[in-house]
């Protein structure tokens, strides 16, 4: 007996170390040639988390110019990452910030790994099924557009923590404690308050999941009004303070103001690419996705309905956005991808149901062949072909499809920036503007922490307009001296094209594998 | 002490010591030998920190029925209950308290949700059995109550929720936000005061060890002391604005009869629950 609990335990410790391996193989195979963070909303990231450790308060201001308003959706996700930074220290290297950000990534995609097994294991009662389906679970397709847990963004939070949310959800409305209930609370109040897109998409699908059960609804009535009044309270905050300042005046444009929020249409998103859900996670994964979706529906388990419940409320929203143009309760980027990591992980399902299916009586003859004449069962060759064309199905996916957009993904700075950058960082106050092209500045604000003066739109956006740098270089030494908006202190650059430069107002302090750091002379 | 208490200690400790390397390597001098030591375990104790030990005695303290020290899914809800209770608390120490996001200050926080999960872990696994063992006791030694006086806190709170509306509707000046909808609610709310809670307070106190009553007669009851204790205070208040000159106004009646609900119900607290209890601690169980 206890050497069948030791085993157990074994079991479970080599399955975490093989989640950990996963995870760091599919998040850092793609630094393994560029060892900093790659999007733009990283570098944003690290800025305002960084802002968080500088001034040791909450930000709710651009920290590119330290003024101005910005509000604070994810304050959260900038709270845990400052945390990290505190804690760890990392800081005493010079890129303490860029660390978090490359960590980040590998824990949030080690947790959606492991709580998609948790999830699939409950679903479905079968370990082997989890298993599949947190391999599965990574089949969603990252990339610089709509982006994924390759990066260290609030969104890749959203992912790891769905599968948790619906797992917590299925065992808090079956059972009768309040344990799981008080989980789920804790798990929705910080969601909301780390990614809200990732917690606000679960409306729909928790609505229709009590109307298929209306004595479910009857029974848990006191804990739906429980979640009730926690999402009213928490909107009410998060839409007080982000949209109003908590300034309310009257509730004569309320309903406007609510729409506005709540509804995402293609205006604001005209440069989205139209992504078609099979094609984006291959034909075969989406298939096998609905087979899962099937077999769930199908499942004694009444709790098993949630998750394909989910996936189809998100796949309804795309497709609504595609004929109308409009998506409510989040927006269409994040609402595709979580559809697509949804349905991945419930190709795993599929997977299983298959297998299960053709394997399942060859399983019981081969119990019986195996106890009556207690020789090598020939009839388990199918059965280990089947294991073994499984296993060779998911290395092919897992190798392929979550790379398909590798090449795709831009670099902020280049590592070779990085001397010039801390050269900044040890020798200049962070109160001293410097200017630079718009990608430049970002790292410059993530690893030296000097206020900068542009910087390309995503999260935020710099303080001054992105085309000012670029007739900045384009024109002659005497018109420079008059570009100089914003009163920088030094001017950042890349040669060959931009440096060297030789102006009487310069003076060239760093000059190191094409970088130039200029001061300029008032 | 069972395995599964020892490995809870022992996260605990675990927590306390890394949060206490931690912040001795926050203060003592870079050049020390210390620092130096620490600056390279300052990551993993750093990381272990905020992401398991918190939510695993938020666990432990939630699921104490668990037989197992901890299993897959303890181990993947401790660290999503860390990092979320965590971030949380910071927000709202920033929020509310003013309180500044240093190292320090969110290791006071870790430590003190560290206390706090581990305390109520302590009690629910060791006192609230007695607690609930005591109470079951308690109970069954009880004689059968009134049963027109289980409502009694329902009625005091909301009467204390009436009264405070009712004041906010003085308060609150004409045109204000709420005045349109203190002034809707002001007559229902006031007849509710008028006719109810003190006569159910009276009426439970007085007949609190009758067993059974009729129901339309202490209704009827209960709103002719309501209606006779507003009378009263109403003469009361009228009288002392004579003797000691002040403007005579209705909620001063109604804060005079407020107070008197509120007398009346610790005294109904007094000799229903405290005397009652008393006796049991210290006579019954004894025998």
């Amino acid at each position: 007996m206890n050497s069948m609990k030791l085993l157990r335990t074994e079991f479970w410790i080599i399955l975490i170390l093989f989640f950990v391996w996963l995870s760091l193989e599919m998040t850092y195979s793609i630094h393994d040639d560029y060892h900093l963070p790659y999007h733009s909303d990283e570098w944003d990231h690290i800025a305002i988390a960084s802002e968080i450790t500088r001034t040791d308060q909450l930000v709710n201001y651009n920290p590119y110019s330290r003024t101005g308003w910005d509000p604070q959706w994810e304050q959260n996700y900038h709270i845990f990452m400052a945390t990290i930074m505190n804690v760890t220290d990392w800081d005493v290297v010079d890129l303490g910030g860029v660390y978090t950000a490359l960590f980040i990534p590998v824990l949030m995609t080690f947790l959606m790994i492991f709580f998609s097994f948790l999830l699939a294991r409950y679903l479905t009662n079968s370990t082997a099924c989890g298993i599949i389906a947190a391999i599965t679970v990574l089949l969603t397709r990252p990339n610089a557009n709509i982006l994924g847990y390759w990066f260290s963004v609030p969104m890749a939070y959203g992912m790891a923590f769905i599968p948790l949310i619906l797992y917590v959800f299925a065992k808090a409305f079956s059972s009768k404690g309040y344990g799981y209930f008080i989980v789920l609370l804790v798990l929705l109040a910080q969601g909301t308050l780390v990614h809200p897109a990732s917690v606000t998409i679960f409306f729909p699908a928790f609505a229709i999941y009590f109307l298929l059960s209306p004595k479910l609804l009857w029974q848990n009535k006191k804990k739906i009004l429980l979640i009730v009044v926690e999402f009213i309270a928490l909107i009410s905050l998060l839409v007080g303070y982000s949209v109003f300042q908590y300034s309310f005046t009257g509730y004569s444009d309320l309903y406007q103001t609510l729409m506005q929020t709540i509804s995402f249409t293609t205006s604001l998103y005209e440069v989205q690419a139209y992504y078609f859900l099979p094609r984006f996670i291959t034909w075969p994964i989406f298939l096998l996705g609905m087979l899962g979706v099937a077999s769930l529906f199908l499942s004694k388990k009444k709790e098993a309905r949630i998750l394909p419940l989910l996936a189809l409320t998100l796949i309804a929203g795309v497709y609504l956005f595609f004929t109308e143009g409009r998506i409510f309760l989040s927006d269409y980027r994040r609402v595709f991808m979580y559809a697509a990591m949804l349905t991945s992980l419930l190709s795993g399902i599929g997977i299983y149901a298959i297998a299960s299916f053709f394997l399942n009586p060859l399983k019981k003859r081969l119990k019986n062949y195996f106890i009556f004449t207690k020789k090598f069962p020939i009839v388990a060759v199918p059965q280990a072909i089947a294991v073994v064309l499984i296993a060779w199905f998911l290395f092919l996916q897992i190798t392929f499809i979550p790379f398909t957009h590798v090449n795709m993904l831009y670099k902020v700075i280049e590592e070779e920036d990085v001397p010039a950058i801390l050269w900044l960082k040890h020798n200049t106050s962070i109160d001293e503007v410097v200017l630079a092209m718009p990608y430049h500045s970002r790292g410059i604000y993530g690893i030296a922490g000097n206020l900068i003066l542009y910087a390309n739109m995503a999260r935020l956006r710099g303080p001054r307009g992105e085309n000012e740098p670029r007739e900045f270089w384009a024109v002659s030494c005497e018109q420079r001296a008059k570009l100089l908006y914003g009163n920088p202190k030094y001017i950042y650059c890349v040669g060959p094209y931009q440096c060297p430069l030789d102006c009487k107002f310069l003076k060239e302090v760093y000059a190191k594998d094409s970088r130039y750091i200029y001061e300029i002379k008032r | 002490m069972k395995l599964k208490d020892k490995v809870i200690a022992l996260a605990f400790i675990s927590a306390i010591i890394a949060s206490i390397v931690l912040v001795t390597a926050e203060v003592t001098e870079p050049s020390q030998s210390f620092d130096q030591l620490t600056a390279f375990w300052r990551i993993p104790l750093g990381l272990y920190l905020i992401l398991f030990p918190t939510g695993f005695l938020f666990y432990s303290f939630l699921f104490p029925y668990k037989k197992t020290v901890i299993d897959i899914e303890g181990f993947g809800l401790s660290i999503a209950l860390s990092i979320s209770t965590i971030s949380l608390s910071i927000l709202i120490a920033n929020m509310l308290l003013r309180f500044p996001i240093t190292l320090e200050h969110n290791l006071i926080i870790i430590t003190a949700l560290n206390v706090i999960f581990y305390a109520l872990f302590i009690f629910r696994e060791k006192i609230v059995p007695h607690l609930t063992s005591f109470w079951v006791n308690y109970c069954s030694s009880l004689k059968p109550r009134f049963s027109w006086s289980k409502f009694i806190d329902i009625v005091f709170f909301s009467n204390i929720i009436v009264f405070l509306l009712l004041l906010a509707d003085v308060i609150v000046k004409y045109g204000e936000e709420f005045d349109q909808i203190l002034s809707f609610l002001s007559i229902p709310l006031l007849a509710f005061f008028i006719l109810f809670p003190t006569g159910y307070l009276i009426v439970s106190l007085l007949f609190s060890r009758k067993k059974e009553l009729y129901s339309t007669k202490l209704l009827l009851l209960t709103i002719s002391l309501s209606v006779a204790s507003f009378f009263i205070s109403l003469v009361l208040v009228f009288i002392s604005s004579f003797l000691i000159p002040f403007q005579f106004s209705l909620i001063i009646v109604l804060a005079l009869l407020m107070l008197f609900n509120i007398l009346i119900y610790i005294l109904f607290l007094f000799v229903e629950r405290i005397i009652p209890l008393i006796y049991f601690v210290f006579f019954r169980r004894e025998k």
